[in-house]
């Protein structure tokens, strides 16, 4: 039982760094290559860590090879873009100012209740609102709605909004945070002014946000501000 | 494009594991062979003494090679090989009539161990 349990732990280790390695997008919407190499890589993990009688190494081996081959092909296909369309296809546009393309429909295998109620998940009930709808290669449709039915935008009124100001994370459990207090354009002196202001120490607080206008948020341990 | 070189490391450090495991293998069945040579010519020779000696002198072998091919090589491989050196043993010193199938077995489990570290296509395919 403990072989198990040591074997799940390196295989864990191994895994979380071969993620890391491949990068955010093999933790957000996949293509073909990227979803094949993911699935194998779960199967390859589960056999070596649940299978004693192969050595360790023939399960990570074959993780290692997968995470190279996601590596050297992301990397070839970023250079040679006929691969990416070859790895990963390309987007297909399925809706033409409110007309369905039945061709696109046929080569994708989507019928007419998949494509509507997927624009009905975005919010769309009337085909007659898209503009066009794509989609993606990693399957999601995307949409553009008709102008008449986009939500309003202040440059439809001709209007200017203010500019954000938004609030940076500076002090977080009693923890100064350097990026917080650079993107708030603070120094550390003026986060001590500002505990001495509001009569406590860096140990008292459990978050203080501040934005560049000097706007501070201050939620004290104790659950009293 | 940083991760290219960690890509390219991992496959190079691929590479290295599997010629270790090719070299450790080659080696150990070798020396196996060499052995199995020693014990087939005691056995024939019918003096018991030196052919018990011999067949511990594989047993003692296959362990040892078995230890250092664990990481790489299924288990079930490995034992296979210990298990039919021990039984040749066993047989050799009850001082059954020559153990031919025993020897046999023992050196049809070491040819492929070594056989399919070798024959690269063929155990692939």
């Amino acid at each position: 039982m403990s072989i198990v349990a040591i074997r799940t732990a390196i295989t864990y280790a191994v895994l979380v760094a071969a993620m890391r390695i491949m990068g955010k997008r093999q933790l957000g919407d996949l293509n073909p290559s990227e979803l094949v190499v993911t699935l194998l890589i779960a199967d390859t993990a589960a056999t070596a860590v649940t299978d004693t009688g192969t050595p360790l190494l023939g399960g990570l081996i074959p993780i290692a090879v997968l995470v190279s081959l996601e590596l050297l092909l992301s990397g070839a296909m970023l250079k040679f873009p006929f691969l990416e369309r070859l790895m990963g296809g390309r987007a297909v546009w399925l809706i033409t100012d409110g007309k369905l393309d039945r061709k696109a429909m046929k080569k994708l295998r989507l019928t007419v209740d998949d494509v509507l109620g997927t624009l009905r998940q975005q919010g769309v009930f009337d085909l007659q609102d898209v503009l066009y709808a794509v989609v993606e290669t990693g399957g999601q449709i995307s949409v553009l709605l008709q102008p008449h039915a986009r939500p309003l935008t202040p440059d439809d009124l001709q209007l200017t909004p203010p500019e954000d100001d938004t609030p940076f994370l500076v002090v977080n459990d009693g923890k100064p945070v350097p990026l917080g207090l650079t993107l708030s354009a603070h120094t550390p002196q003026w986060l001590h002014r500002t505990l001495r202001e509001q009569n406590c120490t860096l140990k008292d607080v459990f978050i203080l946000t501040a934005d560049r206008s000097g706007h501070v948020h201050l939620v004290r341990k104790e659950k009293t501000e | 494009m940083k991760r290219l070189p960690i890509a390219a490391a991992l496959l190079v450090l691929t590479a290295l594991l599997c010629a270790t495991s090719r070299l450790l293998s080659e080696q150990g069945t070798a020396q196996l062979f060499r052995s199995l040579v020693t014990a087939e010519d005691a056995l024939q020779q019918q003096d018991h003494a030196a052919a018990v000696e011999a067949v511990t002198v594989l047993c003692r072998d296959c362990e040892s090679v078995c230890r250092r091919l664990a990481v790489f090589v299924p288990h079930e491989k490995l034992d296979a090989i210990e298990a039919a050196a021990a039984q040749l043993l066993f047989l050799t010193k009850q001082n059954a009539a020559h153990p031919g199938e025993a020897l046999a077995r023992c050196r049809y489990r070491v040819q492929h161990l070594r056989q399919s570290e070798r024959l690269l296509f063929t155990t692939v395919f």
